[in-house]
């Protein structure tokens, strides 16, 4: 039973990992119809860009914290400003094609970095464990949950109380109406990948702060994508659900079918669960269902 | 229009002139230049590694030139990127090794050098391997770095043994291996099983994991279910660090003692997480940590080539550094043979079967390639991490030939 409570409060704790990722892939299409690949990357920089001042500069936490979002916040302008914005107007896949562009273009460069290596910034940060329900949890796992909780929460107060905010819920509904309100679309697709950037950030350097800074991390941005997948591509709710579902899933099933069928079922339960709510629920757990009226 | 004419036939007479100077160039290299050919992979899983391994190579071939190469003949390092991916390996080898100056070659890649095996039993070409047993059991052109990857998990259970004792403890110990999914990962028990089990240490079940692997709880709480006593872990560092890191943060290191491979803990790893990897023992053919940092042959060499401060400096430099020397005894034994003019594939070949005995100023155990041996060396040494330091816990013990305990196909 212990065995089973560790399992699922672990796979809780990397679930919320994975949601936050999703959460940044989430908070694009509900705008711009377009599915990113781009965002395991603009993760990856954004945890290597507060390595950097925390280890590197030795800088504060406050400090790394804040430079490192307004570095994601500039690489997501960036992507936006000349990878996406000349693709307005253009089929979507087109859109979808250049985010896995960015997202080996910057892979390369991500790899080069680190040559194979790892950094961390573990040291830096708190650590140690507490026990909770008999099971030892690591301190730097519970941090990173925390922050996934706090970082959906203060989503969900954006959306509803910010001008910008709404600006971007009424631009998800439909983009000829939001204009026709006032609202520059193509400024909030600007924002809205600053956001997620910004979103994805947070994401990554609390992934890192549990698995470091390896050559893996961007690609869990795929899964980050799964996430976003079976939750529903526009719900946000959806995202935290699913990540978390996932992250149990996972460990669930590795701690209990490896030794059956000699291991790697974590690996591919991301996918099996994808395959079965698509089969079930094509627009994900909470995603809108369209209505397409003849 | 005259003047484009003009320019063309400048350009095409500049493309005729250097297609009649080249053949003469290389036909004239031949003779005087061997090229060394490096098929290692500087970015993915195992560049922690090879980065350092093959930088140590390079400037052992650069100090070899300096000095006016080997008898003369200078040594060309040609070194292609192929990301621990079999596919780009083979693909590097079928480009490169067309070119008869390559006389040699190393991968870093226990899957390519399997692969690589069968496509090179035609026309045998010298390639070095990290430690597959595979390579001494099947003797051909294949050369391990070190002791085998089964030799070094013998070696290693000798010293649970003793370790064992030293703590009083009764019964029988368990081991089990935690490593990559793949050849490699499995290689250490085709034949340490075998060993191990003669010795009366149980081997439990192994975990295996994919290269890429970012998270080792639900591994690590499976083998302290199956009450591991010794854990050896294999990977290439970081997954090492890692593996500690998440024990650590598990609480397991109290009652499991961590053994890594050959390609633990360096200076990676005791930068990244020192705490996590308190008390892991690591088992080595070549110098590390404190060692390597008070070699003179390791210090002459990254101050002058690497530029660097000592501190930076990786261990598996050193496999470079042996990898270089062994490399300059092989063109030497064959130049005193055949001559500087004779420098084949097959010569060169022979030679490294010659070189048995060759001391390698003690950065890796002496040469003990002859024709019935594969494996670089027959020593290892063994290695604690403590308060961020590598230091060593034994002189240079020999590591059993576990590889003729399996009974191979």
């Amino acid at each position: 039973m212990n065995e089973l409570v560790q399992l699922i409060v672990l796979g809780l704790m990397e679930g919320g990992l994975y949601a936050m990722v999703a959460a940044a892939i989430v908070l694009v299409f509900k705008s711009t119809h377009v599915v990113s690949l781009a965002h395991g990357q603009l993760m990856a920089f954004g945890a290597l860009a507060f390595w950097f001042v925390l280890v590197k500069l030795d800088m504060p936490v406050p400090v790394a914290v804040i430079l490192a979002l307004a570095f994601s916040a500039m690489l997501g302008w960036t992507t936006e400003r000349f990878a996406m914005r000349p693709l307005i107007g253009q089929p979507l896949f087109a859109a979808f094609l250049t985010t896995f562009a960015v997202f080996l273009m910057m892979d390369g460069i991500f790899q080069l970095m680190l040559k194979g290596e790892s950094v961390s910034f573990a040291a830096h940060l708190p650590k140690g464990n507490v026990m909770m329900m008999g099971v030892s949890l690591p301190i730097t796992q519970l941090v990173s949950f925390g922050s996934c909780l706090v970082l959906f929460l203060g989503l969900a107060l954006f959306f509803r109380y910010t001008k910008v905010g709404l600006g971007m819920r009424a631009t998800a509904e439909d983009h000829q109406l939001a204009q026709s309100t006032g609202i520059t679309v193509r400024s909030i697709f600007s924002h809205i990948w600053v956001l997620s950037a910004v979103v994805a950030t947070i994401g990554g350097v609390s992934l890192a702060n549990v698995m470091d800074i390896y050559y893996p991390l961007p690609y869990l941005g795929i899964k980050g994508l799964i996430v976003a997948l079976v939750g529903g591509l526009e719900s946000l709710t959806g995202a935290l659900l699913a990540g978390l579902l996932l992250g149990i899933l996972e460990n669930v099933s590795a701690g209990y079918l490896d030794p059956v069928v000699g291991g790697g079922v974590k690996e591919v339960a991301a996918y099996v669960l994808l395959l079965l709510v698509l089969l079930i629920k094509p627009y994900g757990l909470l995603g809108l269902v369209r209505i397409e009226r003849i | 229009m005259r003047r484009d004419r003009i320019r063309w036939l400048l350009v095409w007479l500049a493309f005729a002139l250097l297609g009649c100077v080249s053949p003469l160039t290389s036909a004239q290299a031949i003779a005087k230049e061997v090229a060394f050919l490096d098929l290692s992979d500087f970015t993915g899983p195992v560049a922690g590694l090879t980065v350092p391994a093959s930088s140590g190579l390079e400037d052992y071939i650069k100090s070899v030139n300096e000095k006016g190469g080997v008898e003369g003949v200078k040594i060309k390092y040609i070194g292609v990127d192929t990301r621990y991916d079999v596919a780009r390996t083979i693909s590097a080898f079928k480009r490169y090794a067309r070119d008869p100056q390559v006389v040699a070659m190393g991968i870093c890649s226990t899957p390519a050098g399997k692969m690589l095996q069968r496509l090179t039993r035609e026309q045998p070409i010298v390639c070095t391997v990290p430690g597959d047993g595979e390579f001494q059991a099947h003797l051909g052109n294949f050369f391990t770095w070190g002791p085998t990857y089964q030799d070094a998990f013998a070696a290693t259970i000798d010293w649970v043994l003793k370790d064992w004792k030293e703590k009083g403890k009764e019964g029988d110990p368990s081991i089990a291996v935690l490593s990559w999914d793949n050849a490699y990962g499995r290689e250490m028990l085709r034949g340490g099983k075998e060993y191990a089990e003669k010795k009366g240490v149980k081997v439990l079940k192994s975990e295996l994991f994919p290269t890429g692997t970012l998270k080792y709880d639900i591994y690590l709480s499976r083998l302290a279910e199956a009450g591991a006593n010794y854990v050896y872990v294999g990977g290439v560092d970081p997954t090492q660090t890692n593996i500690m890191r998440d024990a650590t943060r598990l609480g397991l290191t109290k009652d499991i003692k961590f053994i890594s491979d050959y390609w633990g803990p360096t200076a990676l790893g005791t930068s990244l997480h020192p705490e996590a990897l308190e008390g892991m023992v690591v088992v080595s053919f070549f110098l590390r940590g404190e060692d390597a940092q008070n070699n003179e042959m390791m210090k002459k060499f990254w101050t002058t080539y690497r530029k660097r401060p000592m501190k930076e400096m990786n261990g598996g430099y050193a496999i470079g550094l042996g990898l270089g020397m062994s490399l300059e005894a092989a063109i030497k034994d064959a130049i005193k043979r055949v001559g500087p003019d004779k420098l084949t594939r097959d010569e060169i070949y022979k030679s490294y079967q010659n070189i048995t005995g060759l001391d390698r100023q003690g950065v890796v155990g002496p040469v003990a390639y002859a024709p019935k041996v594969r494996r670089a060396s027959d020593v290892v040494k063994f290695y604690v991490v403590k308060s961020g330091k590598i230091i060593p816990i034994t002189d240079w013990v020999e590591a059993p030939n576990a590889v003729a305990l399996h009974k191979w196909e």
